[in-house]
C-alpha cells in the first residue's frame, strides 16, 4: 500500500477508532525530522528578471513551484543564479498580479475597472483594429514595446507589417543603444558582445557596471568569478574607471575616477601611447581594420586615419586636462593594457548613454581593434544566431502597403535621429500636437513609460489624447492604470516562448520558457497567442500571414530549422522527439565558438573594423543629399563639434549639460543595483528587502552626496532634502558616502513607483522625474546624464 | 561520520547577495517589510555586511557573507536554559524550535550576530504561501532561528547515501546559498574528508576565519583576497 498523505490520515482516523495500528502506519509516521511523503518535480523555464535569460530549473512540490535553481550546462549562467532570479517566485505568486481580463469603468487612472471575458476583450480590441482598417487609417496603431524575447519581437513586428502600421516602438536595447550603436558604427554590429572571461587577463572597465547592472549580468558575475581564481597561477586583472565608487570599482585592483562624460578622452589617450609605442596588433590592424593609417579616397583626396587623429590630439598630457586622471595613469594603464593580452575593454551606459555616448564607445571599440581582442579567445565574442528556420513572407494587402508607406510617428531614422531605431522620449511633442497624424490606438507589450521615460507627467498628458488603449502586462503598472482595456499576459512561468540571451555566450543557443503550471495561475493568456488570435480575426490577409494555431505552434515552425541543422545540444531522429528533449533541457545550444570570423561578421562596407566609420559617412551623405544641405551643416543640427574626416573617426565631444553651474552645482549621475536594476524587480519583498552594499540601505531611496559637500552645506547623514532640476524636484534622504564625486549627486534606480503593487507603490523617488530629455542625435538616444541639479535641505 | 563546513573565497564575492535571496528561499524566511527592517529585525540567515573606509578617491570597501559560523566551541548552545539549541554530532549548531522559549541568551551571546528572533508570526501574503518549502520547520513567534546549513538538504542527501549504501560524495549536498552563488565564491562539504574541496580550501594560505581569538572554532572559513602582480 502507497503511503500518500490521505491514506495516512485514514489510518490515523481507522487507529483511533480503536483498531490496531498495522505496521505501516508505524513505519509511515514521522520520526523526528522526518517528513511525509510528497510529490516532487523538477520542469525547466528561462529567467526574465533582467535580459540576460538564465536558465531555470524549477522545483516544485504537490504541484506548485518552491525554489528555482540553475540548469546546470546551460551556457549563460551553469548552474547559478543572481538575487533577482532567485526572487522570482515573488513575480509568479505576486498578490497584485491582474488576475483577469479588465475594462476600464471610470476616468482614466483613476483605477476602477470592470471584469471581463476573454472573448469579449479580444472582440473588442479586433473590432477597433478592423475599423481603423475599414478606413484605411492602419497606420494610427501605435505599439510600444519593451522586453521581447526571442520570436515575440518578431511576431508584433509581422503583426505591424501585416496590419499595416510603420509605428512598431520595440527596441528592446531601450536605456543602453550607446554601446549598440558604437559597436554599428565600427563593426556593424547590432547586438551586444560578451567578454571571453575563461581566458581574459585583463579588463578595463569604462564604467560598465561589471557586478552590479550590466548585460549579460550573470556571464559577467560568473567571469568575474574565474577572472579571479579560474585558472590556477593565474589572476587577471580589472581595472574599474567611473566617477562613483561602485560596486564593481570595490572589487577591481585599480578604480580611476574619472570626470564624467569624459571616457572616450581617456580611451583615446590610452590609445595615443599605443600607438606611439607600436604596442598595437600589427597584423590585425593590417588584415581586419579600416582606416587606421591616412588613406586615399576613390577620388583621389587624402583622409586622415585614426593614427594621426590620436596622435595629433589625445597625448597623455592633453587627456590629463579632460578626464581629471594623472599622465602617469594613463600611461601605465596603457602599457599593462597593450601587454597583458589577452586583453579586453568594455563599457557601460555610463559612457554609452551620453550625449557623446556613440564616439565614446567607438573609441572604446578601437582599443579592442588596437590590440586585437574582437572574436579573439580573451576578448570579445560576437554573438552568433541560431539556425532557425524561417518563417514564410508576410501577406500584405494594398491598406497595409499604404499604411507602411507613412512617416514614423517618431521620425526615428529621419531628421534629426539619422540612425535611430525608435525614439520614444518625442511621443509626447508629436502625438500632443498630432504629427504627422494623430493616434487611434495604443498597445503596449512590456513597457512601461510613465516610469521609465523621463517627464512621464508630459507622456500622460498625451495619452489623454489617444482614444483606445490596450495594455498586455500582468502587472498593474503605472502606464496599464492609464490604459482602457487590459488583456493580461502571465508570468514568464505562465507561457511558450524562446529566449535568445542578449549577447549570450557567443556562440549559437536558445532557451525555451514553457508553462510551469498546467493551467495558468490567473485567467491570463500569452500575448502571443492573443496576437494571432487578433490576426485570425481581423481575417483576410492579417489571417493568412498569421497560419498557426498559437504560439507554440509558431515557435516549433522556427526552431525546425534548429532540428534539422542535426548539431549542437540535442540530436534527434524526428521532431517531437525533439521538442520534448528541448522543453526536458530547457534549451539548446552549440558545442562551440567559431572564433576567428572576422570577414563573416564585420557588416561594414569594408568588410573590416572601422576606425573611420563609413556607415555614419553613408548614412548622413545620404541625409544631406535628401535635406540637400551640406555635411557641415548637417553635423552642426546633429550638435557634433568636429568637422571633416574627424566626425567619422572616434573622438572626444565635449558632453552637453542642462542647467546652469551656478544655479544648479551637482551633475545628477544615477546608477543601479544588482538587486533593484531597472525598476522591474520593486514589486517583489525580497528584492526591496537586499541591501545596498555601500549604505546597507533597503526598501528606499536616498541620494549619495560627498562628506565634504555635505558638510558645508550644513547636511548632515539621513537629513531629508530636496533634489531639484530644471525639469522637477523630489524630496529623499540625504546619505554621505565618501565613494561620491565631490561635483555630483547619486541616486539609485529602480524606486519611485506610482503603481506596480503594494511594495512598489509610492517608495522612493525615481530619477526620471528629475531628468532633463538631452540626446545623442547622432546615436539617436536619450543621454541620461546630462542634467545639473541642486540640492537643499528640507 | 561527517563534520560540515564552509569556504567562502572573498576574492571570487562580488556582493550581489544571490546567497541572501537563494537562503530566504529555500528555508522559508520571511521578509521583514520596511518598518521592522529598519528596526534591524530582518532575517538574514545569510547575512551580508560590508564596510566603508577612506575618503575620494582613496575609497575601500569590504564585503562579507555571513551564515551562522557553526562554531566547535558555539557560545550560544551554553547559555540556552532549556537546551533548545546544541551542537549536533556533525558540528551543525542546531535549532530545535518546538523547545524554545524566546528568552534570546544564545542571541546576545553570539559574536557573529547571526541569530534572529522571531518578533511576530511570520506573515506571507496568502498567495506567496505555495511557494514555501515544505521541507523546513515552520516557526512560531516568540522563538529564535538561525542557519543550519539546510540541514534538510544534507538529511535528504543522507538518505539516499544510506539506500545507496555509501557515504555522501563530495559536492553531492550543498546548501542553498553554495548552489546559487553566481561566482562560485561558497563552497561546502565535509571538513573529515581531507580530500574534500573545502578540506583543501581551508588549509589554503589565504584562508582565516572571524574572530579566531574568541576560540569559538568555526566551521566557516574565509579566503582573502588576491592581489594583482605585474608578471
Amino acid at each position: 500500500m502507497k503511503i500518500s498523505r490521505r491514506n495516512l490520515l485514514k489510518m490515523i482516523g481507522a487507529a483511533t477508532l480503536g483498531m490496531a495500528l498495522p505496521d505501516e502506519l508505524l513505519h509511515a509516521l514521522p520520526k523526528e525530522g522526518e517528513w511525509m511523503p510528497y510529490d516532487e518535480q523538477w520542469s525547466t523555464g528561462i529567467c526574465l528578471q533582467c535580459p540576460s535569460g538564465c536558465g531555470l530549473r524549477i522545483r516544485s512540490v504537490n504541484h506548485w513551484p518552491v525554489k528555482l535553481e540553475g540548469i546546470k550546462d546551460y551556457p549563460v549562467n551553469k548552474g547559478r543564479l543572481c538575487p533577482k532570479g532567485q526572487a522570482g517566485l515573488q513575480v509568479l505568486y505576486d498578490p497584485d498580479r491582474i488576475r483577469h481580463p479588465l475594462r476600464r469603468k471610470g476616468g482614466r487612472g483613476e483605477g476602477k475597472w470592470e471584469k471581463i471575458s476573454w472573448d469579449e476583450a479580444i472582440g473588442l480590441v479586433t473590432q477597433r483594429l478592423k475599423t481603423l482598417r475599414q478606413e484605411e487609417k492602419p497606420h494610427q496603431l501605435l505599439v510600444l514595446g519593451g522586453r521581447y524575447r526571442g520570436h515575440m519581437l518578431d511576431l508584433m513586428n509581422r503583426f505591424m507589417e501585416a496590419y499595416g502600421s510603420p509605428n512598431h516602438l520595440g527596441n528592446p536595447y531601450r536605456g543602453s543603444e550607446g554601446i549598440l550603436k558604437g559597436h554599428f558604427f565600427t563593426m556593424g554590429e547590432r547586438d551586444f558582445l560578451s567578454i571571453h572571461w575563461e581566458e581574459t587577463n585583463y579588463v578595463l572597465s569604462f564604467g560598465a557596471g561589471l557586478l552590479e547592472a550590466s548585460r549579460p549580468s550573470m556571464i559577467n558575475l560568473r567571469g568575474y568569478g574565474s577572472l579571479r581564481r579560474g585558472r590556477p597561477g593565474i589572476r587577471g586583472k580589472l581595472v574599474q574607471v567611473e566617477p562613483r565608487f561602485s560596486v564593481t570599482a570595490s572589487k577591481a585592483d585599480q578604480w580611476i575616477p574619472i570626470e564624467p562624460g569624459t571616457d572616450g578622452a581617456l580611451a583615446l589617450g590610452i590609445a595615443h601611447w599605443i600607438v606611439k609605442e607600436k604596442r598595437y596588433d600589427q597584423d590585425f590592424i593590417s588584415r581586419h581594420t579600416f582606416g587606421f593609417e591616412d588613406w586615399k579616397d576613390s577620388s583621389g583626396k587624402n583622409r586622415i586615419g585614426f593614427k594621426t587623429l590620436v596622435l595629433k590630439e589625445y597625448s597623455p598630457g592633453q587627456v590629463s586636462s579632460i578626464t581629471g586622471i594623472p599622465e602617469e595613469s594613463i600611461i601605465r594603464i596603457a602599457g599593462e593594457f597593450s601587454s597583458h593580452r589577452p586583453s579586453v575593454a568594455v563599457s557601460g551606459r555610463g559612457v554609452g548613454m551620453q550625449t557623446n555616448g556613440a564616439y565614446s564607445q567607438m573609441a572604446v571599440d578601437s582599443l579592442n581593434a588596437l590590440v586585437g581582442s574582437i572574436d579573439r579567445p580573451g576578448g570579445l565574442l560576437l554573438q552568433r544566431k541560431p539556425p532557425f528556420q524561417k518563417w514564410p513572407p508576410v501577406i500584405k494587402d494594398p491598406i497595409a502597403e499604404k499604411g507602411l508607406s507613412r512617416q514614423r510617428v517618431d521620425g526615428a531614422g529621419d531628421f534629426p535621429f539619422p540612425f535611430a531605431q525608435e525614439v520614444p522620449y518625442v511621443l509626447p511633442e508629436r502625438i500632443g500636437r498630432g504629427e504627422p497624424y494623430p493616434i487611434d490606438t495604443l498597445f503596449l507589450y512590456y513597457t512601461n513609460p510613465l516610469f521609465s521615460i523621463p517627464e512621464s507627467e508630459k507622456f500622460r498628458a498625451t495619452m489623454e489624447k489617444v482614444p483606445f488603449i490596450v495594455s498586455f502586462s500582468p502587472f498593474m503598472d503605472e502606464t496599464t492604470e492609464f490604459a482602457d482595456l487590459v488583456l493580461p499576459d502571465g508570468t514568464y512561468f505562465d507561457r511558450w516562448q524562446d529566449d535568445s540571451p542578449e549577447p549570450g555566450p557567443g556562440l549559437p543557443m536558445f532557451g525555451l520558457r514553457s508553462p510551469v503550471l498546467s493551467s495558468p495561475l490567473h485567467d491570463v493568456r500569452e500575448t502571443g497567442d492573443v496576437l494571432i488570435q487578433i490576426a485570425k480575426g481581423l481575417g483576410g490577409s492579417m489571417a493568412r500571414s498569421f497560419p498557426w494555431k498559437d504560439m507554440q505552434e509558431t515557435l516549433k515552425a522556427s526552431i525546425r530549422g534548429v532540428f534539422r541543422s542535426k548539431r549542437g545540444s540535442i540530436r534527434t531522429k524526428d521532431f517531437e522527439e525533439f521538442w520534448k528533449a528541448l522543453v526536458d533541457a530547457g534549451g539548446w545550444w552549440d558545442s562551440s565558438y567559431p572564433f576567428g570570423e572576422w570577414r563573416k561578421k564585420f557588416d561594414t562596407p569594408s568588410g573590416r573594423f572601422e576606425f573611420y566609420s563609413q556607415i555614419m559617412e553613408r548614412g548622413l551623405r545620404e541625409l544631406s543629399k535628401k535635406r540637400s544641405k551640406s555635411m557641415e551643416s548637417i553635423l552642426k543640427e546633429l550638435k557634433i563639434e568636429a568637422t571633416g574626416d574627424k566626425a567619422f573617426l572616434p573622438h572626444f565631444e565635449k558632453p552637453r549639460l542642462t542647467g546652469e553651474e551656478k544655479n544648479y552645482p551637482f551633475h545628477l549621475i544615477h546608477y543601479k543595483l544588482m538587486a533593484g536594476a531597472e525598476g522591474r524587480g520593486a514589486n517583489q519583498p525580497f528584492l526591496q528587502e537586499t541591501a545596498s552594499p555601500n549604505l546597507q540601505e533597503r526598501w528606499g531611496s536616498w541620494i549619495e552626496i560627498h562628506p565634504e559637500t555635505a558638510r558645508t552645506m550644513g547636511i548632515q547623514d539621513g537629513d531629508p532634502v530636496w533634489v531639484e532640476s530644471e525639469v522637477g524636484k523630489v524630496k529623499t534622504k540625504a546619505r554621505l558616502f565618501p565613494g561620491t564625486h565631490p561635483k555630483c549627486i547619486h541616486i539609485p534606480y529602480g524606486q519611485g513607483h506610482r503603481a506596480y503593487g503594494r511594495w512598489a507603490k509610492g517608495r522612493g523617488i525615481n530619477p526620471n522625474d528629475l531628468m532633463v530629455r538631452e540626446y545623442d542625435y547622432l546615436g539617436g538616444f536619450l543621454s541620461h546624464f546630462s542634467t545639473r541639479v541642486r540640492v537643499y535641505k528640507a | 561520520m561527517y563534520r560540515w563546513g564552509m569556504v567562502i573565497d572573498l576574492d571570487r564575492c562580488t556582493g550581489c547577495q544571490a546567497c541572501v535571496v537563494a537562503c530566504r528561499q529555500e528555508n522559508n524566511v520571511p521578509f521583514a517589510g520596511e518598518q521592522e527592517a529598519v528596526l534591524g529585525r530582518g532575517k538574514f540567515w545569510m547575512n551580508f555586511i560590508s564596510e566603508v573606509k577612506g575618503s575620494y578617491p582613496d575609497v575601500k570597501m569590504r564585503f562579507f557573507p555571513i551564515p551562522c559560523m557553526q562554531c566547535d566551541h558555539p557560545p550560544c548552545t551554553k547559555v540556552c536554559p532549556v537546551e533548545a539549541t546544541y551542537k549536533n554530532p556533525e558540528g551543525i549548531v542546531a535549532q530545535v524550535y518546538p523547545r524554545c522559549i524566546g528568552v534570546r541568551m544564545c542571541i546576545s551571546n553570539c559574536p557573529y550576530t547571526v541569530r534572529y528572533f522571531n518578533w511576530h508570526a511570520p506573515a506571507w501574503p496568502d498567495d506567496y504561501k505555495r511557494g514555501r518549502n515544505p521541507d523546513v520547520y515552520k516557526r512560531r513567534k516568540g522563538i529564535t532561528e538561525k542557519c543550519n546549513f539546510c540541514i534538510q538538504r544534507i538529511r535528504t542527501a543522507k538518505w539516499k547515501a544510506k539506500k545507496e549504501n555509501r557515504r555522501i560524495h563530495d559536492g553531492e549536498v550543498i546548501p542553498a546559498c553554495a548552489e546559487t552563488c553566481p561566482s562560485g565564491a561558497i563552497s561546502f562539504g565535509d571538513l573529515n574528508d581531507s580530500n574534500s574541496r573545502v578540506s583543501r580550501l581551508s588549509k589554503s594560505r589565504r584562508a582565516f576565519r572571524l574572530l579566531e581569538d574568541l576560540g569559538t572554532k568555526p566551521k566557516v572559513y574565509y579566503l582573502k583576497e588576491g592581489e594583482w602582480h605585474d608578471g
